[in-house]
């Protein structure tokens, strides 16, 4: 049985945002991630589960639980941890019991086990403002862990911290969640953060859910040309082109700037695609070495940043803007033919954005 | 760092002293009259040090039947006033910090408030505590009331900006582990905010000890301290005055003094280097 089933929520602000007619599935155990970019309703929705916000229709219905109180269900980590400043992190931490009016050694015991779970090995009588900011996030898991909830709600809580710290507690998060086997719904605008922490992935835009799956298969597969962009860094490239017709092996011409795909491209597509259409590449998915199977560029190159792995080229094809993350410096001002491999090519539709092959 | 760097350190030294020379100064003469017969109060050119000291006027005012009522109904008044007007200030403030639809009429409430001439109120203000029974009363209920509400202004001020610097995720965070609203208000907000209501009932408490005006209109014959001081300034001499005043003086003082802690890193702050 699902943990959480989302139906149709909608939630709409008067002035713009919200979310429209979202409906997900989250099942127990998993990391589940929220992504998009600010104002596409992921914070929003999280709120809506949390019930800090009322729906304006729709239903969240929490699988097995049924209709026990909300507050006993969930738990939420907050962005800057909203941990109470003039508590210790053990009264932080007890706070939801003592509302419970658990006895004293409960309270203890349940105590240090959140934060035996949550790696937390530090005198618990400091308050927020002495920790670190491991510490306080740490803090914060525990706190949200001893209510035994079944569902924890994270809101970008890594995002107001530095780089170093933040991918070492990514990597604390992701065990955290393993350790205690507790559903997890993360919110982030960080599509990296996204790709690396989640078990199943929730693209958002504008208040709608673009697409749901496993992080490797939205990369692979992006079900538009949102999601194709959105996800990954560099940019995903989008030119418009020309297909040749399924039955000519030979490029077709065009009057208007488009792409010839040469090789045996048009033999290997699926469904036979023609006409014009959107073709998406990711840059590091372009090379010098071409291959049996490929789409061929002939590239114009304008402009290279180094980027540590590698130099990303900008670089102009039948008009069209086009970045290539290369292995290999090249001049400005050169001329030369990029390969893509058939796999690393995306086919959409030119009208709808949508995945076509 | 606030006020500069170390060149401005003598200019706000001697800003510093001249502030201090002018509060001290006054209480300074207060204490040399209520301790000095009267002609030298009077001596021109002035003493700046008493040369004979008495303890007559301190006497006499010690010895004055009504002193003792009068300064304990200042203390009930200005206590009831202070806690009234606190509670009140402070909720009013929590809602400005929390409702943006109550920011701005309750700012214009408060601004308009404290620009009303209060004696031109005071009428209307007056007949109603007469039908409430409240007028002159012996507990000093009405002018306790009085005070409460010309407070409000100044202990919501003072408290406004303590919650609005609260997160509201705090708030969102103990709703979810299961607090009321009123749990939530009690245990994240007002103890975060104890220094600042601590200032305002300070500051509402002092308001409702120095007022004049309402208190010799309305306690006319249960007199609070202040009404008690004028009579005896007009009809008195001024060393027996200048005691009573020391005598008002004091538990200000002890107040301040009190509260010195929380004061001194909530509505006083001294900037920190």
């Amino acid at each position: 049985m699902a943990e959480l089933e989302i139906y149709k929520l909608s939630r709409r602000f008067k002035s713009g945002g919200g979310v429209s007619d979202v409906s997900l599935t989250i099942e127990p155990g998993r990391l589940f991630v929220l992504v998009g970019p600010s104002g596409c309703g992921k914070s929003t929705l999280l709120r809506l589960i949390a019930g800090l916000e009322s729906p304006d229709s729709g239903e969240i219905r929490f699988g097995e639980a049924g209709n026990a109180d909300r507050r006993d269900l969930i738990a939420m980590v907050f962005q800057n941890y909203a941990l109470y400043p003039h508590m210790s992190a053990f009264d932080n931490i007890a706070f939801a019991l003592r509302l419970r009016h658990l006895s004293r050694p409960e309270i203890r015991r349940r105590v240090a086990e959140a934060a035996e779970l949550a790696a937390l090995h530090i005198d618990l009588s400091r308050r927020p403002a002495e920790l670190s900011g491991g510490e306080r996030q740490r803090v914060a898991l525990a706190r949200a862990l001893v209510r035994r909830p079944r569902v924890i709600l994270m809101d970008e809580p890594l995002s107001s911290l530095d780089a170093p710290l933040r991918s070492h507690l990514r990597i604390e998060l992701k065990e955290f969640q393993r350790r205690t086997g507790r559903t997890v719904i993360y919110v982030t605008h960080d599509q990296f953060e996204a790709l690396t922490l989640a078990d199943d992935l929730a693209v958002m835009r504008a208040g709608t859910v673009e697409q749901v799956g496993a992080p490797d298969d939205v990369y692979q597969r992006p079900a538009n040309v949102f999601v194709a962009t959105f996800m990954g860094n560099p940019l995903m490239n989008i030119v418009r082109c020309r297909l040749p017709n399924a039955s000519v092996s030979a490029p077709a011409r065009s009057s208007e700037p488009a792409l010839e795909i040469g090789g045996k491209l048009a033999m290997a597509m699926p469904f036979g695609l023609s006409g014009e259409v959107l073709l998406g590449i990711r840059p590091e998915d372009l090379t010098y070495k071409s291959s049996s199977d490929c789409a061929a560029f002939e590239a114009t190159f304008t402009r290279v940043e180094f980027v540590g792995p590698g130099y990303l080229a900008y670089a102009t094809v039948a008009g069209q803007e086009l970045t290539a993350l290369l292995d290999q410096p090249i001049e400005p001002g050169r001329t030369r033919w990029l390969y893509a491999p058939r796999r690393a090519l995306h086919f959409f539709d030119p009208v709808s954005n949508r995945r076509i092959g | 760092m606030p006020g500069g760097g170390a060149r401005a350190a003598p200019l706000r030294f001697a800003i510093d002293c001249l502030a201090v020379i002018g509060a001290a100064v006054p209480i300074y003469l207060l204490i040399k009259q209520a301790i000095t017969p009267d002609l030298e109060s009077f001596a021109w050119p002035p003493f700046w040090l008493p040369h004979h000291l008495t303890a007559s006027n301190l006497k006499s005012v010690f010895e004055l039947a009504e002193l003792r009522s009068a300064l304990l109904l200042s203390v009930i008044v200005a206590v009831a006033a202070a806690a009234i007007s606190t509670v009140l200030g402070t909720m009013l403030a929590y809602a400005m910090a929390r409702r943006e639809r109550l920011r701005q009429t309750g700012m214009a409430g408060v601004t308009i408030a404290r620009l009303l001439p209060m004696i031109a109120v005071a009428l209307p203000l007056t007949t109603v505590l007469i039908r409430a029974g409240l007028y002159d009363s012996p507990t000093g209920m009405g002018l306790a009331l009085i005070h409460a509400a010309l407070a409000i202004p100044t202990t919501a001020l003072t408290t406004y900006g303590a919650f609005v610097a609260i997160p509201a995720e705090q708030e969102e965070a103990a709703w979810l582990d299961g607090a009321s609203p009123l749990r939530v208000f009690l245990a994240i907000d007002v103890p975060q905010a104890r220094m600042a209501i601590a200032a305002s009932l300070v500051l509402s408490f002092i308001l409702s000890w120095d007022e004049f005006g309402f208190a010799l209109l309305i306690q006319v014959t249960n007199r609070t301290m202040p009404p008690l001081l004028y009579y005896y300034t007009v009809f008195g001499d001024v060393g027996p005055a200048s005691a009573l005043a020391l005598v008002m003086l004091a538990p200000a003082v002890a107040v301040i003094i009190a509260l010195r802690p929380m004061l001194k890193s909530g509505f006083i702050a001294a900037p920190r280097h």
